[in-house]
């Protein structure tokens, strides 16, 4: 049986939110579901001391116990101890990420900006990050960027090429910040950044990469506050669906 | 043998890797080799540091973290 994690936390996070979107995405990946879905175990974690400490810790636990094959944030740094724990398993573990921002800043604390410099640093994860268009120039060594406007100017299929060579014959994990689409697609976020993909384009890009069967992948950065009405979470149903029907 | 001591006076916000430290009003973020080392020398205070300990040691005085004294 697929295991869920829900891991409604938001505490490295200047804006609030995304801690009650874990729970909403659940629920609409949920609805997902068909006659012939195989059942799927979900392990829900929410932390309101808002302490990354004790989040990381309950999360690491988690997986070091039986693996995550799906996770759904929250903010960003709950990718970090579902890494931590799976490249135990998998160490020749390489890193596929979806985001508008680079997440890799050298920075003191690990938090939601900063944990692919730490996973690099400290695990040397090779990790490639697609589709950043914020300060791309402040990222930190280690870690290969595809920035947007090299996926718009080389197009979806070659940056396809690109995460296919890069992953292929390793195991892979996926982490979609939901912040890789266009606000216009998608705003809530707790930073959204214009010029990103559309949902169209994003579906595709899941869809083929999830057909390179990845070991597991998560959905974070979802910010429930900003979507009281579930209008921007409805319009992610092609992305649910795909996510779905390999998670069955 | 000089002795390095923490301020009481410090108050530590763990994270997963490093700490947000507090001394008085003020606050500041330090990687998880100066919340290793504060640790350290809580539980000891005439630890013997490493030439890269002795660094952060140093900063960690500058700031205040840390106190020397004679023992």
């Amino acid at each position: 049986m697929a295991r869920v994690l829900v891991a409604g936390y938001d505490g490295t996070s200047r804006v609030p939110g995304t801690s009650d979107g874990a729970a909403r995405l659940w629920s609409a990946l949920s609805e997902q579901k068909t006659a012939a879905t195989a059942p799927w175990e979900r392990v829900f974690i929410r932390e309101d001391s808002k302490s990354s400490l004790i989040t990381c810790r309950k999360i690491k636990a988690r997986a070091d116990a039986a693996r995550f094959k799906l996770a759904l944030g929250g903010e960003h740094l709950i990718t970090f101890p579902l890494i931590e724990s799976l490249q135990r398993a998998e160490p020749k573990l390489r890193l596929v990420v979806l985001d508008a921002h680079h997440d890799a800043y050298d920075y003191p604390l690990l938090t939601h900006f900063s944990l692919f410099h730490f996973l690099w640093e400290e695990l040397k994860i090779p990790t490639l990050i697609v589709g950043v268009r914020h300060e791309v120039e402040k990222a930190a060594p280690g870690c290969q960027l595809v920035p947007m406007s090299t996926v718009r100017a080389q197009g979806i299929e070659a940056t396809l090429a690109r995460v296919q060579a890069f992953t292929e014959g390793a195991p892979f994990y996926l982490s979609v910040d939901l912040d890789v689409l266009d606000p216009s697609a998608l705003p809530a976020v707790s930073d959204p950044i214009p010029g990103g993909l559309s949902i169209a384009e994003l579906g595709s890009v899941v869809d083929t990469i999830l057909g390179w069967r990845p070991l597991a992948m998560d959905l974070v950065e979802y910010n429930g506050v900003r979507d009281p009405g579930g209008q921007a979470l409805r319009g992610l149903q092609p992305i649910l669906r795909s996510v779905a029907q390999w998670l069955s | 043998m000089a002795e390095l001591s923490v301020s009481p006076e410090l108050i530590v916000d763990r994270y997963y890797r490093g700490a947000i430290l507090c001394l008085g009003t003020t606050s500041f973020a330090v990687s998880e080799e100066m919340v290793r080392l504060i640790e350290r020398l809580s539980a000891d205070a005439r630890a013997v540091l490493s030439a890269e300990e002795e660094e952060l040691a140093a900063l960690l005085l500058e700031r205040g973290v840390l106190q020397r004294s004679a023992s």
